[in-house]
């Protein structure tokens, strides 16, 4: 493919070494910085997937309605010229939904924005496809579960019907649309104990039609995750499932990252170099704050904690009330006199809160394998 | 004071500086897609988003023997997409699509 040329493919690996050294780029096309903004366009969906994070499947009152047209484009001006942002990410819920998802993303792209697509690809047929390549869209974010529907539309409990295909064929087949389009896409594999097996199968699929970067993402429970603890994979089933994904990133130039926290204390992530593994961002430079339906604001996506309302306060107002000090400032018992908190944050403080009830409390995967901990910890 | 390998990496290292920046300044489209210096957040994931943080680069390694010479002779290409091509083929082969998916593959 055209963008796989050897100049390309240069540049990006001197790119890559040259970040590592820790030098600052300055020709080229700049990369977004954070923070980032994810829009949640609708609470609808067309799948019912288990692992789901949304937290409003577990607390419907999370969110108070849904924002039309005219407010959402109010709101992304705003977001614009009080945050500074210039990259949104659609999420839902399925964005796609949304009878006027086109007209917010063209007023999107004549305000200059990019954007990343956040979809199930169900609904990604050929005119949304090339709508959304015309349009700013330069990043799309489709999810795979397993190598077989089988395992796959277990987990999304979405079978779909003869004529438009299983929930595990809709994907596949917008990934081969996104391949044909030479579109720029990230694979994810959220890995729960039901499919992690599959992982080298799945990403096999994924890296076969043409997805620039993976996320392998344990399951992290929350909205109707929290409902299926028992997805959550064994420590040693991830470390099994990072071999492989380290091992096929190096073998075909994928960036690879495990985007929920992977805390050190269960998991020694060093020997993995070919995977970027992140931790919570909230109230960092490169945290992603998330506005619901509503226009309510979260420190992030999987958090029920909101943070204030873009409809009636700026976006000053809405960081400098004490919600996202209390969300960033939570950390667990059992993780204050560990050296590496600082980096690791305590793993995923909203799922604590979601699942738990407080944000002071040892996130799920934590919280699972307590008897882990080294000695002087516990 | 700076060894001799030192010295030796530091050059290498700005001469790529040098490089990169004037090629992705005069071939934007050459550093655009794909993988930004700076992971662009998938976020959200529906999949959990993107708890990502800025995509941590793979540990330093020695410049590889092909690259002493940004200038001539080129650099190889990478196996990268003749090897997703091979792996293409063989899942097809192996039937691991979906009749439509497999049919647009082959198309």
């Amino acid at each position: 493919m055209a963008r796989h040329n050897w100049l390309q493919t240069t540049l990006l690996r001197w790119q890559r070494e040259l970040v590592a050294e820790g030098v600052r780029l300055s020709g080229g096309r700049p990369a977004h910085a954070g923070p980032y903004y994810i829009l949640e366009l609708t609470t609808l969906c067309n799948q019912d997937c288990r692992y789901c994070y949304n937290v409003w499947k577990l607390l419907p009152e999370v969110v108070t309605g849904e924002m039309d047209t005219r407010q959402w484009c109010d709101l992304i001006v705003k977001l614009q010229e009080e945050a500074g942002c210039r990259l949104v990410t659609f999420s839902g819920g399925e964005p796609l939904l949304r009878d006027d998802f086109c007209d917010i993303l063209a007023f999107c792209h004549r305000r200059g924005l990019d954007s990343i697509l956040i979809t199930n690809g169900g609904l990604l047929n050929d005119e949304t496809l090339d709508f959304c390549l015309g349009h700013g869209v330069n990043m799309f974010e489709l999810t795979l579960l397993g190598a077989d529907a089988q395992t796959h539309d277990a987990l999304t409990r979405t079978r779909g019907c003869e004529a438009s295909g299983s929930s595990w064929e809709r994907a596949l087949a917008a990934m081969t649309r996104l391949y044909k389009a030479e579109a720029a896409w990230c694979g994810v594999f959220v890995a729960t104990s039901e499919n992690i097996g599959q992982t080298r199968q799945t990403l096999e699929m994924m890296v076969a039609l043409g997805a620039t970067a993976v996320m392998f993402n344990r399951f992290n429970p929350g909205g109707e995750g929290a409902r299926h603890l028992y997805l959550m994979p064994t420590v040693e089933q991830v470390r099994e499932a990072l071999a492989v994904v380290d091992e096929m990133a190096a073998a075909y130039d994928l960036f690879a990252t495990a985007s929920i926290p992977i805390m050190p204390c269960l998991l020694d992530t060093s020997p993995y170099r070919h995977i970027g593994f992140g931790f919570c961002a909230a109230g960092r430079d490169n945290a992603y704050y998330t506005i619901g339906p509503d226009g309510r604001v979260r420190p992030c996506n999987h958090t029920a904690t909101i943070l204030g309302d873009m409809r009636t306060q700026s976006w000053a107002e809405i960081l400098s009330g004490p919600a996202l000090d209390k969300f960033t400032s939570a950390v667990p018992e059992v993780c204050r006199p560990c050296p590496g908190l600082d980096a690791c944050r305590a793993g995923c403080r909203a799922a604590a809160e979601v699942c738990f009830g407080s944000l002071e409390e040892p996130e799920p995967w934590l919280k699972a394998n307590l008897d882990r901990l080294p000695a002087d910890t516990t | 004071m700076l060894t001799q390998d030192q010295v030796k990496r530091l050059l290498k290292l700005r001469l790529k500086v040098v490089v990169v920046s004037l090629l992705g300044f005069l071939v934007p489209s050459a550093c655009a897609p794909p993988p930004p210096t700076c992971y662009v957040p998938p976020a959200p994931t529906d999949t959990p988003a993107p708890l990502v943080t800025c995509y941590t680069a793979p540990a330093p390694t020695s410049t590889p023997d092909t690259f002493t010479s940004p200038i001539s002779p080129l650099p190889t290409p990478t196996p990268s997409p003749e090897a997703r091509r091979l792996l293409r083929e063989k899942l097809l082969t192996e039937g691991r699509f979906p009749g439509k998916v497999a049919r647009e593959l082959e198309s």
